[in-house]
């Protein structure tokens, strides 16, 4: 997909930055604020890292959808808007906060369309399953099995809302491995702070 | 989702693929298994978006790709043109065992070695592969073909491009002449491919060659490569119905399949399991347990440092990252002088950069941003080699903390965690004990503990 030590790198550059970032923006006491400002600065690293790395490969539609749903649903947060700011940069924050916008609108409409697709498939679908009746039952099992873990799928993936079957694959395969990498350079930079301070 | 068109092959695995020949189970590219169906059964979806040059491409999806062509068949060197396709996938196959294992794709033979998992490849590619198929490779007698390209120069440049096909290369399918894509226009292949299918008709495992629909349409093969084709074509398997529907359908599941496998690869422990709603579980999994550890450890680094100032330790912990994470110690250098600079005048502009790429998603100028990292690494060596060379001394690993240190310092960090969490139980105190034991390998601790 994208070069694993380029998009390491560029994620750990961006990484610090926020974390200093975050450390000059909030002198703020209290385990969790710091905790989030450290989730918050570890995601949009991310999000930035994995568009920037993996723009020479595929140069066409580079940046996945979950990038910038990520970015914008901390935007979203009032209280992370300094911190994104200091990071990001006003206009950075002010393009975050249209996406979110957008994204919302956009579920909106979608979720109207769903529930009345919804509806008009129940009722198809009552027909359909009174006819296939025992021998298409274990397979329609299958199938019901499936979509509801897309569904669960869905909710764990940021910004794969409106996807479907295909779409929805590759973004979770992008997004596991963003997330694996994230791991581990937070585990890095774990493992270094501590030894510098032990 | 819209159902980008891919041209298919049925995949080796399918139950029809019985393949007599030994020769034509190689044909990873699957030209053999595909049933020789009448071509008019044949159906045309809409072109993907076209794609000027063929990039055998390392990074893109290679999972699928590098199954196809493990595979080494001894079947007799193809002509000229199954070396565009057969090349491309060589040229990924020692790109991806050699890449690196990375965290990102492994790239193992998985994927079940199906010509479809290239569909895991941009269209382009996939198209591209698909064309040189199409005009059937003919077994031992076709080296005549060779002479006949030139007069094509889009072909002459593909083949000079994977001229390194000329010798004995693997990837003949034995089969037969699949069925041709419509002849848009003629082409001087077609003198090739009518010798070509009649040789290849015999050798058709499945009778239902019918050779002589093939011959009836000789051009279709060539005139398929040369230009980017108006359209895809699916093979359908024998036994299957051919109407536009399930062909269309067909594509998709594979499209599916693909990626099922390359997040099965990418997921630990998916691979023992089968069916798709297994498989989707663990990966539901598994995203919940990073998530939960990226919270866990953004957790650590803030009780770790009270300040959440990470000023001073830039440059030690990119060395150290530099290292963990398997880049060299030249890297970590350049990391070091590159950040710095970062919040200076530079900085401001390279990350509007950045953020012109992510929020547009197109590539605006992706040397430039390259360029100037070096740049600004050049300019600054000197002033940062001093504080570098201090924290170079550092003793990087915790070998200075007993096992029983570690032990208690994971221990009430991650107990700090879970309370903090708002999530409540017995369960998850004991949930903390394993994983510190875990983290800080001292097992026997937590054995005797619980």
């Amino acid at each position: 997909m994208h070069a694993p030590g380029r998009f390491k790198k560029a994620f750990m550059e961006q990484l610090l930055l926020g974390l200093r970032a975050a450390g000059q923006a909030s002198k703020s006491m209290g385990l969790r604020e710091r905790r989030d400002a450290v989730r918050l600065s570890s995601d949009v690293a991310m999000a930035l890292a994995s568009s920037s790395a993996r723009g020479a490969p595929p140069p066409h539609g580079a940046t996945a959808s979950w990038a910038r749903a990520l970015v914008a649903r901390h935007a979203a947060e009032r209280r992370n808007e300094a911190l994104l700011r200091r990071i990001m940069g006003g206009a950075g924050y002010e393009m975050a906060l249209a996406a979110a916008a957008a994204a919302r609108g956009r579920k909106d409409a979608r979720s109207r369309r769903i529930v009345r697709r919804s509806r008009r498939v129940l009722s198809a679908g009552r027909k359909k399953r009174t006819a296939s009746g025992g021998g298409g039952g274990g397979a329609m099992a299958a199938r019901r099995m499936v979509k509801a873990r897309m569904k669960v799928l869905r909710t764990l993936v940021p910004g794969a809302d409106g996807l479907r079957g295909f779409s929805l694959l590759s973004e979770t395969l992008d997004y596991v491995a963003c997330l694996k990498t994230q791991v581990e350079l937070l585990q890095c930079l774990c493992k270094g702070s501590r030894s510098r301070l032990g | 989702m819209a159902a980008t068109p891919f041209a298919f092959f049925t995949s080796p695995s399918s139950p029809s693929l019985t393949q007599a020949e030994p020769a034509s189970a190689h044909a990873a590219l699957d030209l053999a298994s595909a049933p020789r169906l009448p071509i008019r059964n044949r159906h045309c979806l809409p072109p993907p978006p076209p794609h000027p040059s063929l990039r055998p491409n390392p990074q893109t999806p290679p999972a699928p790709a590098s199954a196809a062509p493990m595979r080494h068949p001894s079947s007799p060197p193809p002509p000229q043109e199954l070396p565009a396709a057969g090349a491309e996938i060589q040229a990924l196959t020692p790109s991806s065992s050699a890449g690196p294992s990375s965290s990102t794709t492994p790239i193992g033979g998985g994927g079940g070695g199906s010509f479809t998992a290239l569909l895991g490849l941009p269209t382009s590619q996939a198209m591209e592969l698909l064309l040189p198929r199409l005009a059937p490779p003919a077994p031992a007698p076709a080296p005549a073909p060779a002479p006949t390209f030139p007069s094509d120069p889009h072909l002459v440049d593909r083949a000079a491009r994977f001229s390194t096909f000329a010798s004995p290369s693997p990837v003949s399918p034995s089969s037969p002449s699949p069925t041709p894509p419509p002849p848009p226009a003629a082409n001087a292949k077609r003198k090739a491919d009518p010798g070509d299918r009649t040789s290849k008709g015999k050798a058709a495992k499945k009778g239902k060659t019918a050779a002589g629909a093939d011959e009836s349409k000789p051009a279709g093969g060539g005139d398929g490569e040369d230009e980017k084709p108006a359209y895809v074509h699916v093979r359908a398997r024998r036994g299957q119905a051919t109407d536009s529907h399930s062909l269309a359908e067909r594509a998709r599941r594979e499209k599916i399949n693909a990626r099922m496998e390359l997040l099965k690869e990418l997921v630990p422990g998916c691979s023992k399991v089968s069916g798709t709603a297994l498989v989707l579980d663990e990966i539901i999994n598994h995203v919940q347990s990073l998530q939960r550890q990226v919270e866990y450890l953004s957790m650590r680094l803030a009780a770790v440092n009270p300040r959440v100032d990470f000023g001073g330790l830039d440059s030690f912990l990119t060395t150290e990252c530099g290292r963990l994470a398997g880049l060299n110690c030249k890297n970590g250098i350049d990391l070091e002088q590159v950040t710095w600079p970062e919040m200076g005048v530079h900085g401001a502009r390279h990350l509007m950069q950045l953020q012109q790429q992510f929020w547009h998603g197109d590539l605006a100028h992706p040397h430039q941003v390259a360029s100037q990292w070096e740049k600004r690494g050049d300019g600054h060596p000197p002033v940062f080699s001093n504080s570098s060379s201090s924290l170079f001394g550092y003793d990087l690993t915790s070998s200075g903390k007993t096992c029983m240190q570690t032990y208690i310092l994971y221990l009430t960090e991650f107990i700090c965690l879970s309370f903090t969490s708002s999530i409540s139980g017995l369960d998850h105190v004991f949930l903390s004990f394993a994983l510190s034991g875990v983290f800080s390998k001292c097992t026997d601790n937590v054995k005797r503990v619980l």
